[in-house]
């Protein structure tokens, strides 16, 4: 057995174990071929002192070991549902990486700025709305300056009526953007945890 | 000849554990310095090396060397001398009677 055929070999065996405690045990062998053949010895003669790959694994394995593992199988292949959920996992960080800088920009130039038109012309029709005073102030005028007009009185009326449809404005117009906002912020939170 | 394997891994553990205290060594210096005492499969060395780091009786680190790439030298931790203290009495003990049982077992001789 040489060096390749050794390396394999362990490679296979060692496949229930953790992925990055095998990477560092294999680059232990690696290692001690290196220094082997340094020595100038045969890449044969330190493979057979290590020993077989297969007690290895099983010392190294310890309980962990077990022959229908897929590692003590030669011929075992991964998936490509096994395939597909390593890569998911390695893409993630990634992805969301990527996905917080298109929201954060997505936020500054786009949404921020509409939410903020949306939320001030809200602002506009919940102050017309007062305008529901317009008769107080026609009575302070006749009560406290004695100053009376019958059409001070009637506009003062009039004026009323158009704060009150205002004031119903107000409270659908909010009903309506706080679905808005409340949804779009709900959209933010679904796509940072990837769920879209 | 298999239960001499297990001897022999048995063994290695106090065996690696003692030529760490007496100096830091890395996996191949260590490989060769038990391979002049006892025969056994070198391989074998790493997982136990790796299973003393992780009970915290080793720690490592890498020293440059003037040939080839840093060595991974293991060092013997307080817990580590203590440890090797305990299982050297053990062993000594051990043997001391084992040595006793054979004697006293075949008089006859």
């Amino acid at each position: 057995m040489n060096r390749q055929q050794f390396m394999q070999a362990m490679e296979i065996h060692l496949r229930p174990m953790d992925p990055l405690e095998r990477a560092e045990l294999l680059a232990d062998y690696e290692q001690h071929f290196e220094m082997g053949l340094r020595e100038g010895r045969p890449e044969e003669e330190i493979a057979r002192e290590l020993g077989h790959p297969i007690e290895i694994a099983k010392e190294a394995l310890g309980d962990r070991y077990d022959a229908q593992t897929p590692g003590s199988d030669p011929f075992y292949a991964r998936t490509f549902e096994e395939m597909r959920s390593q890569q998911k996992k390695g893409n993630r960080a990634a992805r969301n990486f990527f996905t917080a800088i298109g929201l954060f920009f997505l936020n500054i130039i786009l949404a921020i700025p509409l939410g903020l038109t949306l939320w001030s012309v809200w602002l506009t029709i919940a102050s017309l709305s007062l305008l529901v005073v317009a008769p107080v102030a026609a009575a302070v005028d006749f009560l406290y300056l004695g100053h009376f007009e019958y059409s001070e009185l009637f506009v003062s009326i009039g004026v009323f009526g158009i704060g009150i449809l205002f004031a119903i404005a107000t409270k659908r117009v909010f009903t309506a953007f706080k679905l808005i906002t409340l949804q779009y912020i709900r959209w933010n939170q679904k796509t940072m945890k990837g769920d879209v | 000849m298999n239960v001499n394997i297990q001897f022999k891994k048995g063994v290695l553990e106090l065996c690696v554990l003692v030529l760490i205290n007496r100096q830091d060594r890395y996996g191949y210096e260590l490989a060769q310095a038990v391979s002049q005492h006892i025969e056994v499969a070198e391989g074998a060395l790493y997982p136990l090396l790796r299973r003393l780091v992780n009970d915290g009786y080793c720690t490592t680190y890498l020293q440059e060397s003037s040939e080839g790439p840093p060595r991974k030298y293991y060092k013997l931790s307080d817990t580590g001398r203590d440890y090797m203290k305990t299982l050297t009495n053990e062993w000594n003990g051990f043997v001391r009677n084992v040595a006793n049982l054979i004697e006293e077992g075949t008089p006859n001789e």
